[in-house]
């Protein structure tokens, strides 16, 4: 890992186009603010790390299909009219 | 096209119905192409397979059909990305997580909706800002509203 000291109100340009600078700091907290190109994705690594494990736990599985959760089982479940 | 899946065998799917993730999906960056498959029986459960990835396959429901006032915050950078000017003509999905087995403990991921433009069929995960949860019980869904006929 590339580790940078930077100061209040530096930045660093990563590549082209993103830009991280150091808006403010209080404490043991760091404020950041982040150009990048739109449509760059850009997550909290902690929900980011969250939504990732969600996503392979629900792609578990490679043979067969599961049993429908009652929830949306034929049945129970019934399309709501749009009026 | 002709897809080779675990999960449903072989399948013939219309060239059109192909799904552009140009992100992928989240854990997934990789796998761009899904299609929309249903399931069997009277469901809305869905089923998002990957074309270049036969074991990849993740079933869904479209958000509403789960909790009727969903509803997300989209930025205009997310819409742009799928080529919407207005969130009325999206889609969105939430994935669902069924446990092996265990099909009464499945859960939704309310905060990580797929939303899709249906015209141009592309589509992306997003991250909702609103506080939903990645575990929604489904057994705490508000009981599917049945209109009687007549």
């Amino acid at each position: 890992m590339l580790v940078l000291t930077r100061k209040l109100g530096e930045g660093i340009t990563i590549g082209t186009g993103i830009r991280v600078v150091i808006l403010g700091i209080r404490g043991s907290q760091v404020r950041l603010g982040i150009e990048a190109p739109p449509h760059t994705e850009i997550y909290r690594d902690e929900i980011h790390a969250k939504i990732v494990e969600e996503n392979r736990r629900a792609a578990e599985g490679v043979s067969g299909q599961p049993a429908v959760p009652s929830r949306f089982s034929p049945g129970v479940w019934q399309r709501r009219s749009k009026t | 096209m002709k897809l080779t899946t675990t999960r449903f065998g072989e399948i013939e799917v219309p060239d059109n119905d192909v799904l552009f993730f140009s992100f992928g999906v989240l854990g997934f960056p990789e796998v761009k192409r899904y299609v929309l498959l249903d399931h069997s029986g009277d469901t809305p459960l869905k089923w998002l397979q990957a074309i270049d990835k036969p074991e990849l396959a993740f079933p869904m429901v479209p958000a509403t059909d789960l909790v009727e006032d969903y509803h997300i915050t989209v930025c205009p950078d997310d819409l742009e990305a799928v080529g919407i000017e207005s969130t009325a003509e999206l889609q969105a999905f939430v994935i669902l997580t069924i446990p092996n087995g265990a099909s009464e403990r499945s859960t939704a991921n309310l905060k990580a909706p797929i939303l899709m433009n249906p015209t141009t069929h592309v589509a992306r995960q997003i991250l909702a800002a609103e506080d939903y949860p990645i575990r929604y019980p489904l057994s705490d869904a508000q009981p599917a509203k049945v209109e009687c006929a007549g």
